[in-house]
């Protein structure tokens, strides 16, 4: 019995699960997010420890305070400055897999760490086709699809990748826009 | 109070360091520490990557081999034996390619060497291909021969076509053609897509080189 | 390398205290899908959430050192991620005040999340929430915190935030008809 189910159980648990289903669905952070997040994080760790806008700052617990404010404002800054006007190089690549019959399909490659909770796919009601699209970074991704939390399938038609190691898997490559 | 802002002062004064970690940016993967790799088997893993990093290998592959592996729940021991095997594809696949490989080429050749490609034939798709353009046919190659296709008949066919084109539509048109029927059917619609190609753009099977 | 990458947030949190090049970047890649998708939920727009995720780590890369290890990491950032959603929130009311049939106009301009979004009824149930309600849903049944985490990440007792969400999910079904349309 779970315990988070609130006294008047069924009713509300049907709207937890529609909630739930409906957050799972939330379609992929842009690759790009961490590459800003690390350019942000870097504009932060270049600001030299006692200058902040080219003045002497003393660390004490008060000048520590007042530059670690700046620092946000100054890694804030970054992060407007550090937004691209576009992603030249990210592609968005789409996922497809027909399985009819399952309860939820989940796309699980190198580029989410292959975590089955990372890209819940999104099925077609009438046709059971599963997708999924994400943005990927140029260079080889491989990947593979879990049913309903424990069969691992791959697409029949899409590359394979060859080596066998654990299971099959497929491959997309994402070509460099040369 | 005071330790710790002395401690952000020191961790936010290594510039230098942390820099490093921007440039790595997509490096860095990280894995649920879930407990599903045993102790042993962590510190067999990280010998591994830092003696392929060592030789100028890229750890990225290894890194995915290490989290596939987990995700499926494989004993420790056997993700050490993939990846060491997969450590070892990779300097085999550079050996072939060339030192100006880029990480995908390699990581494509490593797999390619794995389904039972030939060091051979991934010299031969870089005789048509330059460094940073060869990952597509490497991939279509390791696709082919898992069809059922020879490594042999498969590198023919695929570098006619590469001879034929500047870029690879054709040799992904080729790969279409053979990915639509069952094992017995991809010899002959490797045989069918050669045949069907048009007589202006035939070109002599290229003289045999030592 | 490979340290970082089977380590757990707590070695991940010393080991970038302790001046680790990759260790922060490892929770990054941890965690920003994770705050991805509450950002979006809770703010329904995009460029918001990108803006409020970057913020959220940048800020919690800044207070590291604060962090004590009987917290937990993840309800630790997401208590600066909830922070943030409500300082973006409050901003953004401030620049546009203008309600549209409930939903609000900015999000209406900039676009929807995404061109087939899976369940519209459901998306402006929610945006018609009182926003600490919605944030109480969304933690509880969306990111799936346990009342005890939600409490400590929120300043808030448990049996508070247990009628806050229950409160909502009762909203919710008035405004959805009682029916789920599959």
């Amino acid at each position: 019995m779970r315990d988070d189910v609130p006294p008047d159980g069924g009713a509300d648990a049907t709207i937890a699960l529609r909630v739930q289903d409906w957050y799972a669905q939330t379609p992929a952070a842009p690759e790009q997010l961490r590459v800003r997040i690390n350019e942000a994080l870097g504009a932060v760790a270049r600001q030299p420890a006692r200058h902040a806008f080219g003045r002497r700052v003393h660390w004490s617990s008060v000048g520590a305070a007042a530059a670690a404010v700046m620092l946000v404002a100054v890694g804030v800054l970054a992060v407007r400055r550090a937004r691209p006007a576009r992603d030249a190089e990210i592609s968005e690549v789409p996922f497809a897999i027909d399985a009819p019959h399952a309860a939820r399909v989940a796309l699980v490659g190198n580029f989410n760490q292959w975590d089955a909770r990372a890209t819940p796919m999104r099925r077609t009601a009438a046709t059971g086709r599963w997708t999924a699209a994400l943005r990927l970074a140029p260079g080889r991704h491989v990947y593979a699809y879990i049913l309903d939390g424990k069969t691992w399938t791959v697409d029949s038609v899409a590359p394979r990748s060859g080596d066998k190691d654990y299971g099959s898997i497929n491959t997309v490559l994402v070509p460099t826009g040369r | 109070m005071r330790t710790r802002l002395r401690r952000a002062a020191a961790m936010i004064a290594r510039a230098t360091v942390l820099l490093a970690m921007v440039a790595a940016g997509a490096g860095a993967q990280s894995v649920r520490d879930d407990g599903r790799i045993d102790r042993e088997s962590l510190q067999l893993l990280r010998a591994i990557v830092d003696t392929a990093t060592a030789h100028g290998l890229p750890a990225q592959p290894l890194l995915d081999k290490i989290l596939e592996g987990s995700a499926r729940n494989v004993p420790g021991p056997r993700i050490v034996a993939v990846v060491r095997q997969y450590a070892a594809a990779l300097g085999e696949a550079r050996t072939a390619l060339g030192p100006s490989s880029t990480a995908p080429e390699l990581d494509a050749g490593a797999a390619a060497l794995r389904s039972g490609v030939l060091p051979a034939q991934l010299i031969r798709m870089r005789a048509v291909r330059g460094p940073g353009t060869a990952a597509t046919s490497i991939v279509i190659l390791t696709d082919l021969v898992s069809r059922g296709i020879t490594t042999e008949r498969a590198s023919d066919a695929l570098e006619r076509v590469l001879r034929l084109d500047t870029d690879d539509s054709m040799a992904l048109a080729l790969r279409n053609a053979v990915a639509q029927g069952d094992a017995q059917a991809s010899m002959k619609s490797l045989g069918k897509f050669l045949d069907d190609l048009p007589d202006s753009r035939k070109v002599r099977k290229p003289p045999e080189t030592s | 390398m490979v340290v970082q990458s089977v380590a757990s947030d707590e070695t991940l949190v010393a080991q970038a205290l302790a001046g680790e090049p990759q260790a922060f970047g490892s929770l990054v890649t941890r965690y920003s899908d994770e705050c991805w998708r509450f950002a979006m939920r809770m703010l329904r727009n995009r460029d918001d959430a990108e803006d409020v995720v970057q913020e959220t780590f940048l800020r919690a890369y800044l207070a590291l050192p604060r962090y004590v290890a009987r917290d937990l990491f993840r309800g630790w950032l997401f208590r600066i991620l909830v922070n943030q959603c409500r300082t973006a929130m409050v901003a953004r009311h401030r620049r546009e005040r203008r309600f549209i049939n409930g939903l609000d106009d900015e999000v209406q301009e900039r676009g929807r999340l995404d061109p087939e979004p899976m369940d519209p009824q459901l998306e402006r149930a929610l945006g018609e929430l009182d926003p600490l309600v919605r944030e109480a849903i969304l933690l509880k049944h969306g990111a799936g915190f346990e009342y005890g985490e939600m409490a400590a990440l929120l300043g808030v007792g448990e049996s508070a935030l247990k009628m806050r969400v229950s409160r909502g999910c009762a909203q919710l079904r008035e405004r959805l008809g009682g029916g789920h349309n599959a």
